[in-house]
């Protein structure tokens, strides 16, 4: 784990659905939204797809923090203020290894040197005394 | 077979950085123009759905401006699927006599407003903790992956913008009718957000459209022709993008295919029969992703399909006539519903599809559902 400085970028929306995902990052550990009936995992709260219950079980259950980039962007323009002195940056989507997309930033990585499919793992960097975001790192 | 509804008149302001004129100026002026064009009154209009605009807001202090006899009013936001929408809603009113004729209005006054569309301010919120803002990001995001997918060099969007470009320069309705656009041009222009630049972006432009629905009976008693709504087929991500997917995925692909569908199947005619297709394109990834899902093009080969001229004015299957978002300029889905009824009505201009009977009209947007909504509609001659 390693502490950034503080920052005003924008915090996550916080509910009583997505609390139990951000209160384990806090801890250094990522979940995924995950089925108790079939097992699938998902990213964010989404009601289990493949079973045809109105309230699916659904419970935050630990996962690798491990998958690979599938795409990025660099965003050249600030289009908030947070993010002014950040620009060139980099936004990713990441596919984990049980399945879902999990949009990040890619962290210690120049801009130039993604990559397709490169293998990434996850690095929590805590943002603020609630908030610890979870970014990935190349494995 | 029930009677088709019919697009009756259309109208536009010019478009640019139009300062002086106020948003509801503008809606105004775009909706006098429709009624001008269909031949009817202001007192025939009841009903309005106005999609708010960029830098505006909602269209509807115009319907007091005009002193519209309304019996619908309407607020619509569904992104750039909202012109396609309106008709949708239209069509329910028009088939319960609830409404005669339906006006639909788009307002914008992005370019005086300075609107950077997606720029936020707020302090929480989901994509944007990681610093993801905006439809455009949102196209890039795409657009990497095509690039990677099928392994394309940084030079795959071009032939769409040199398309839209070609075709706005010889249409002088357009915001680019007279600003050439060279590949070194393209080029060197800074990215947005990378791999899109600037030029893959559609410009911000102030203006308004407009055009009136009501039903094929009602419209045939006018003196100007029908254009017909011969089809209309809607999709939705969220279904595809819950499932483990993503709205850039093969995803796109499946919902663009299941809107293709639904309109041809009401339409009741095939691909090969459409001579002229107005695809949303406010980024310039995205008509190359179209003609690959409507099977124009085979999968990887979009970007191949404009660079051969398959898709230009007096191609094979002739791509946003009037130069489309990046172009002609953007006023959500009714710059390309409008440009499907001229060339339906032989109205094209220099790019006029000789012989046009069947316009394809997509339309796709976000609004606030968070994962994209397609449309798509068939305009017919007869």
């Amino acid at each position: 784990m390693s502490d950034t400085p503080k920052i005003t970028t924008p915090l996550p929306d916080v509910d009583e659905v997505n609390r139990p995902f951000w209160d384990a990052a806090k801890r250094g550990e990522f979940t995924l939204y995950t089925c108790s009936d079939c097992g699938s995992q998902y990213y964010p709260a989404i009601e289990c797809t493949k079973c045809s219950a109105l309230r699916p079980p659904m419970s935050w259950k630990q996962a690798s923090g491990k998958g690979k980039v599938v795409s990025w962007v660099i965003m050249h323009k600030a289009y908030h203020e947070g993010f002014r002195d950040m620009v060139p940056y980099n936004v990713a989507l990441v596919r984990l290894d049980e399945g879902p997309f999990f949009l990040t930033n890619i962290i210690g990585c120049a801009n130039e040197d993604l990559r397709y499919e490169m293998p990434v793992s996850i690095d929590f960097q805590r943002i603020t005394d609630e908030i610890t975001l979870p970014r990935f790192k190349s494995t | 077979m029930t009677d088709r509804l019919a697009i009756v008149g259309i109208g536009a302001t010019k478009l640019g950085s139009l300062p002086d004129q106020s948003g509801t100026m503008l809606a105004s002026e775009a909706m006098r123009s429709a009624i001008e064009d269909a031949g009817l009154t202001r007192g025939d209009i009841d009903g309005m759905i106005c999609q708010p605009g960029h830098g505006y807001g909602s269209a509807g202090p115009a319907a007091r401006r005009l002193g519209l006899p309304l019996k619908l009013f309407a607020d619509l936001q569904s992104g750039g699927a909202s012109a396609i929408h309106s008709i949708v809603f239209a069509s329910g009113a028009l088939r319960e006599g609830l409404a005669d004729y339906v006006i639909s209005i788009y307002a914008t006054k992005a370019k005086t407003a300075k609107v950077l569309v997606g720029a936020s301010q707020e302090d929480s919120g989901t994509d944007s903790v990681w610093g993801m803002f905006s439809p455009g990001a949102r196209n890039s995001m795409r657009a990497r992956f095509y690039l990677e997918r099928y392994g394309l060099g940084d030079d795959t969007f071009w032939p769409v913008v040199d398309n839209q470009r070609r075709n706005a320069n010889k249409r002088p309705d357009a915001l680019m009718y007279e600003p050439g656009l060279t590949f070194e041009e393209y080029k060197s222009a800074p990215f947005v957000a990378e791999p899109l630049r600037r030029f893959d972006y559609t410009p911000m432009s102030d203006g308004a459209a407009a055009f009136i629905v009501t039903t094929g009976e009602r419209a045939r008693s006018l003196d100007r022709r029908p254009v017909y709504l011969q089809g209309i087929g809607l999709a939705h991500a969220a279904e595809y993008s819950a499932r483990g997917g993503t709205d850039f995925d093969s995803d796109l692909d499946q919902f663009i295919r299941a809107a293709r569908a639904a309109a041809f199947g009401q339409a009741g005619v095939t691909l090969e029969e459409i001579d002229v297709a107005e695809l949303y394109d406010p980024f310039s990834v995205y008509p190359i992703m179209q003609v690959e899902a409507y099977g124009w093009a085979p999968a990887g080969e979009g970007s191949q399909f404009f660079r051969e001229g398959r898709g230009g004015a007096r191609g094979e299957i002739p791509v946003n006539t009037h130069g489309g978002h990046l172009s002609w300029g953007y006023l959500q889905g009714y710059g390309p519903i409008l440009e499907g009824v001229r060339q339906v009505r032989g109205d094209g201009g220099a790019t006029q599809v000789e012989g046009a009977r069947l316009a394809l009209v997509t339309g796709s947007g976000e609004g606030s559902a968070g994962s994209p909504a397609f449309g798509n509609i068939i305009l017919a001659r007869e």
